[in-house]
C-alpha cells in the first residue's frame, strides 16, 4: 500500500515544489518546540509567558501565534476585588489556554467594567514542574469606557 | 455548477473553503458582538499596540473573506481560489494577533488551512498529477500537528486525573452533554467521566499525531470521525473541527484522484 509520505518525497525528488516544502518544514520548525516542551524547562517557561503576555517581545509572539496550544498547560486563575458590589468579592478556577483572553474576552470586559475596580487578577500556568504567575490589576480606564490591564505583582 | 466537474484540485479547494466558509457565517453573530464590544468596552493594556485593538481591523479581517468565499464557491476560476487562499490565510494572521480574537484557537487551524488553500491555488493547480502525490501528505501533516500541539500540553498529571476538565466542562458548561451528565450523575460519578474523558482526549490527541504516517484513505476516515466525535462532546467546537473536517476531505479527494494502480 502506498504511502503518502513516501509518494510526497518521491514527487519532490523528480519535481521539486518550494511551496509544498516551505510549508512541511515551517510546521517540523514549529513542531520541535511542540516537542520540547515536555524536556525544555527554557520552552516551558517561554510557552507559559506567552499566554499570559509577559516578557515577549511583541514581533517574537506574532511570530508564534500560528503555534497551535489547545488546552496547553493547567491554567488557572483568582480574581479578587477591592470591596463589596455587585460582583463575587473572588472567583477561582480552569482556564482553556491564552489566560489573558480572561480580561480580553469581550464578555469579560464588560462584566470587568460592571464590577467593582480595581479587581486582581492572578493567572499561574503549571506544566512538569513548572510554574508561571502573573497578576493584573484591572482598572476603570481613564476615560470610563472601558477596563486597563496592567501586570504587576500580587497584593 | 456541480462539485463533480471540477479537477480533483479544485474539488479539494472547495471541501476545505466550504468548511471554513460554514465557520465563519456561524460566527458572524459573535463576531459582530466582539466588534461592538471591542469599540464599546475598549481594552488598553502593555502589550497590543493601538493598531492590534482597532475594531475596524477586526471586522475587516473576519469580514472581507466572505465576499471571496461567495465567489469562489459559486465559480472556482484559478483567479478567484488565488485571490481566496491569500484572503483566508491574511484574514486569520490579522485575527491572530488582534487584542480581541489572538486567543481563538478557530483562527490558528484556519491560518495553516488557508496556507494549504495557498498551495492548492498555485502549484495544486498548475500540476494536477503531483498535486494527487504531495497534497494527502500535507493535509495529514496538518492534522498530525494540530493535534500534536493540543496533546504536549496535556501530558500533565492534572489532566491525566481530568481536573481541568472537571471544572472547565463537567462542573458548569451549559452545553446539553454536560448538563444532562450533571443531572443524571451524582458528584463522586461526574468526576469519574470527567477522568476518563480528559483521559481519552490525551490519548487520542497524542495518536492523532502519528496520522501523518497512515495510508491516507485511513487518515482522512481516522481524522473525521476524530474531529466530529470532538464537535459532538463540545458543540461550539465546531469552529475548530470543521476545517479539520475539510483538511481531511481536500486529503482524501486529492489521494483518490492519483492515477489507477496506486492503492491508498
Amino acid at each position: 500500500m502506498s504511502l503518502p509520505i513516501r509518494d510526497f518525497i518521491e514527487a519532490n525528488t523528480e519535481r521539486p515544489d518550494r511551496l509544498a516544502l516551505s510549508l512541511v518544514s515551517a510546521v517540523l520548525v514549529f513542531s520541535c518546540f511542540i516537542v520540547l516542551l515536555p524536556l525544555s524547562e527554557t520552552v516551558r517557561r517561554a510557552a507559559m509567558e506567552r499566554f499570559q503576555l509577559t516578557r515577549w517581545p511583541l514581533a517574537a509572539w506574532i511570530l508564534f501565534q500560528p503555534l497551535p496550544s489547545m488546552y496547553n498547560f493547567e491554567n488557572r486563575w483568582d480574581v479578587v476585588t477591592a470591596s463589596p458590589g455587585p460582583c463575587p468579592e473572588r472567583i477561582a478556577g480552569f482556564i482553556n489556554h491564552h489566560v489573558y483572553n480572561r480580561i480580553a474576552l469581550f464578555n469579560w470586559r464588560v462584566r470587568f467594567r460592571q464590577c467593582q475596580l480595581p479587581a486582581w487578577v492572578r493567572f499561574r500556568s503549571t506544566y512538569a514542574g513548572t510554574a508561571v504567575e502573573t497578576s493584573y490589576r484591572v482598572d476603570g480606564g481613564p476615560d470610563g469606557r472601558g477596563p486597563t490591564g496592567t501586570p504587576m505583582r500580587a497584593p | 455548477m456541480t462539485w463533480k466537474g471540477p479537477p480533483p484540485v479544485t474539488r479539494a479547494f472547495l471541501g476545505l473553503a466550504a468548511s471554513i466558509c460554514a465557520v465563519r457565517l456561524l460566527l458572524v453573530r459573535q463576531y459582530l458582538l466582539i466588534t461592538v464590544v471591542a469599540a464599546t468596552v475598549p481594552l488598553q493594556d502593555h502589550f497590543f499596540p493601538p493598531l492590534l485593538r482597532q475594531p475596524v481591523l477586526l471586522a475587516a479581517a473576519f469580514f472581507a473573506p466572505l465576499w471571496t468565499e461567495v465567489l469562489v464557491l459559486l465559480r472556482p476560476t484559478d483567479r478567484r481560489m488565488k485571490h481566496h487562499a491569500v484572503a483566508v490565510t491574511l484574514s486569520a494572521g490579522v485575527l491572530l494577533v488582534h487584542q480581541a480574537s489572538y486567543f481563538f484557537a478557530t483562527w490558528v487551524v484556519i491560518f495553516w488551512a488557508g496556507l494549504f488553500l495557498v498551495w492548492m491555488a498555485w502549484n495544486g493547480a498548475a500540476d494536477p498529477g503531483s498535486a494527487s502525490r504531495k497534497g494527502p501528505l500535507l493535509a495529514q501533516l496538518l492534522i498530525a500537528f494540530w493535534f500534536l500541539g493540543g496533546a504536549a500540553g496535556k501530558w500533565t498529571a492534572g489532566y491525566w486525573a481530568g481536573e481541568p476538565f472537571y471544572d472547565l466542562f463537567f462542573a458548569h458548561h451549559p452545553h446539553a452533554v454536560y448538563a444532562l451528565l450533571r443531572a443524571w450523575l451524582d458528584a463522586d460519578k461526574l468526576r469519574v467521566v470527567a477522568t476518563w474523558f480528559s483521559r481519552a482526549v490525551v490519548v487520542v490527541e497524542t495518536a492523532m499525531g502519528c496520522v501523518v504516517l497512515l495510508p491516507a484513505r485511513v487518515a482522512s476516515a481516522l481524522s473525521i470521525a476524530v474531529a466530529v466525535g470532538m464537535w459532538l462532546s463540545i458543540g461550539n467546537l465546531y469552529d475548530v473541527t470543521w476545517p479539520v473536517i475539510g483538511t481531511a476531505l481536500a486529503g482524501r479527494i486529492l489521494a483518490c484522484a492519483a492515477p489507477a494502480g496506486a492503492p491508498r
